[in-house]
């Protein structure tokens, strides 16, 4: 588990760096270009206020009474997600959909493995029927599917 | 008047087509099956359910599918409130407080029908006064120019970013940064390539669709993994619907003043629903005979603000339909899709596009009507729906959530980008940064950015033309007015005060 400050001290240090990113980047785009107002004028509006908000969630996480704790458990299957993410280019749909299920539900909901398969297959069937054969989506279904 | 009652006529023309009733009666059927399921609000639910309305060529029908998946979601919002406590949205919170206690009570029934009833009624009311309203609105909106549009987003940005219930500056902080990831792409003006870091599938911005069902869809998700068990459903049988004599006679006042005050209050860009439900429950509050009775069961603390949330929702088009500008993050999600149907909010729709603007509203009379009908004979239905387990629930919408991104650009970068918002939807969660506002500000980033450089090209690179119009100057004055009341207000702990907790009714 991580604290609740260390939660909000995350978020605010994902925003410092997404303002200086921006604020680097509205720089080499330039705040006038040929007499007018250039593409780079707004981000560095934005990233320049919002710096400083940055930096104080960063110092006092406090201010944010209301933050949580992060567990375990949802990090843990954020990676499992994005596993599942990166295979699913090249495994298809349908295979990868229902080994992730079957995971997530024991993993993450503790069912016995057999609900787990049946709850996986009827979930992947239920897509592929609906999206793929009712309403055209052209989902990859098999690693052999372009 | 006449000419808004014949285009109204057309509009309606188009509403009862077949094909357009099968889109709303199954938008409002998704609309409240997925909104009733424990933990999903209206906006996971919209977000979840876009896909299915690229299926629907017409634009119009698409929209109409739209509206009605968002009334169906309020809808089923309000029943999570009333019998598990759990507020499907924000506005939400204010049902909970009485409705629970009345499912406590054992009268779990009048309110539902209470709520579904002042629904539909504050909904019929909003959508009459749009129909003289929006026309209006569009005709006044087509003298604004570059600075009054920047003046507007602006407002409505700090309305939307103060308006969360928690402290101002983070609303703020999610609203900027909600601008900085909207501006990434193709600068629309110079063509230029903006933080797009060589990323080929980002130079037409990042894709809002799965950005949504990854904030709100997998953050809940995530979210809920560690809170299993927390709502219980509190009643089996929801037993008589029918409201007492007593209630109606409590219940009426409630609903017409909540109609009017949500109708008000959504006209404003970026008004929302939480303060329209909050001011109908303070008013409420302060008329009743019975003060005391509230919070331990009133049913005009349940008329009152659902019928506000719901008149609030409706009128929240006109700023959509007439500016331009999405009021909150769920009319955030309709600009999106009307963008996606090739379709362009804003002053000339009405005249670009009347059959959409007519037959929207038009839709709307027939999406309460239809809501009214499926949802009380139903109510039985969806207290089941309530006892689906999160074991099921979760993978079923994850599933839903992969192949719906995908499926918008027929791309797995867009699952990419739904895993990684969904991340981020968790983390600003639990750091209790509300995402609303970064949403409102993505969709109007490029508003904000055109019309800044337009306004600066028509003063010739001085900035004080924004402040120096009339129009723009007064909103420009109202926006720091706001910023600084809603600061003191919070420094004064007044906000804390009033946003009740569901988990604690007053």
């Amino acid at each position: 588990m991580i604290g609740r400050a260390a939660s909000v001290r995350i978020a605010a240090a994902g925003l410092l760096l997404l303002a200086l990113l921006f604020g680097a980047g509205s720089f080499q785009l330039g705040f006038r270009q040929e007499g007018v107002p250039g593409p780079g004028l707004l981000p560095a509006l934005t990233s320049v206020l919002l710096l400083p908000i940055a930096g104080r969630l960063l110092l006092r996480p406090s201010i944010l009474p209301g933050a949580e704790p992060l567990r375990a458990a949802p990090l843990l299957a954020l990676a499992v997600l994005a596993v599942y993410g990166a295979v699913l280019p090249y495994g298809g749909f349908v295979a990868p959909t229902v080994v992730f299920l079957v995971l997530w539900v024991v993993a993450f909901h503790r069912r016995p493995l057999r609900r787990a398969v049946v709850l996986a297959v009827l979930l992947a069937a239920g897509a592929v029927a609906l999206f793929h054969l009712l309403l055209g989506v052209p989902i990859p279904l098999w690693p052999w599917h372009e | 008047m006449t000419e808004a009652l014949q285009q109204l006529a057309y509009g309606f023309s188009l509403a009862i087509q077949p094909a357009n009733l099968v889109y709303a009666f199954v938008g409002a059927l998704l609309g409240t099956f997925i909104g009733v399921l424990p933990g999903l609000g209206p906006l996971t639910t919209i977000a979840v359910l876009l896909p299915l309305t690229y299926q629907v060529g017409d634009p119009l029908g698409a929209l109409i599918m739209l509206a009605s998946i968002y009334y169906g979601a309020m809808y089923g919002g309000s029943t999570t409130s009333i019998l598990l406590n759990v507020p499907g949205e924000a506005a939400s919170v204010i049902t909970c407080i009485d409705g629970y206690e009345m499912a406590k009570q054992g009268r779990a029934g009048p309110a539902l029908a209470i709520a579904a009833i002042g629904s539909f009624l504050a909904g019929t009311v909003a959508v009459l006064a749009l129909t003289f309203v929006g026309p209006a609105f569009a005709r006044f909106a087509l003298t604004f120019g570059p600075p009054e549009y920047f003046a507007l987003a602006t407002f409505g940005l700090a309305l939307a970013s103060t308006l969360t219930g928690g402290p101002p500056l983070a609303g703020v902080a999610m609203a900027l940064t909600g601008i900085l990831l909207g501006l990434v792409g193709i600068d629309t003006v110079t063509g230029v390539d903006r933080f797009a870091f060589g990323v080929l599938q980002l130079t037409n911005g990042i894709e809002l669709v799965p950005m949504l069902m990854g904030l709100f869809g997998l953050g809940e998700i995530l979210y809920n993994l560690e809170r299993r068990g927390a709502a219980s459903l509190l009643t089996n049988r929801i037993g008589r619907l029918t409201p007492t004599r007593r209630d109606w006679q409590e219940s009426g006042g409630a609903m017409a003043r909540g109609s009017v005050i949500g109708f008000l209050i959504g006209l404003i860009p970026g008004g929302g629903a939480i303060l329209a439900a909050l001011l109908s429950y303070t008013v409420e509050r302060r008329l009743s005979r019975n003060p005391e009775a509230f919070g331990k069961g009133a049913i005009a603390g349940v008329a009152g603000p659902e019928s506000a949330n719901n008149a609030g929702a409706t009128s929240a088009f006109v700023p959509l339909l007439t500016l331009g500008l999405p009021g909150n993050a769920v009319t955030a999600v309709l600009f999106a899709a009307l963008l996606i149907q090739n379709v362009q909010p804003g002053p000339l729709l009405l005249q670009q596009h009347p059959d959409i603007f007519w037959g929207v509203i038009a839709s709307m009379y027939v999406g309460n009507t239809m809501l009214l009908v499926l949802n009380l004979p139903l109510v039985g239905l969806w207290v089941q729906l309530l006892r689906v387990p999160f074991w099921v629930l979760g993978p079923s919408v994850l599933v839903v959530a992969v192949v719906g991104a995908y499926s918008l650009r027929n791309a797995w970068f867009d699952v990419g980008v739904l895993i990684v918002s969904g991340a981020v939807g968790y983390l600003l969660r639990k750091a209790a940064l509300e995402p609303s506002p970064l949403v409102m500000a993505f969709i109007l980033a490029d508003v904000l950015d055109t019309s800044l450089r337009q306004a600066l090209l028509m003063g010739d690179g001085n900035p004080l033309i924004i402040v120096s119009r009339p129009l723009s100057g007064v909103i420009l004055a109202l926006t720091v007015i706001v910023l600084g009341l809603q600061l003191v207000a919070f420094r004064r702990g007044v906000l804390l005060e009033t946003a009740p907790d569901p988990q604690e009714p007053a």
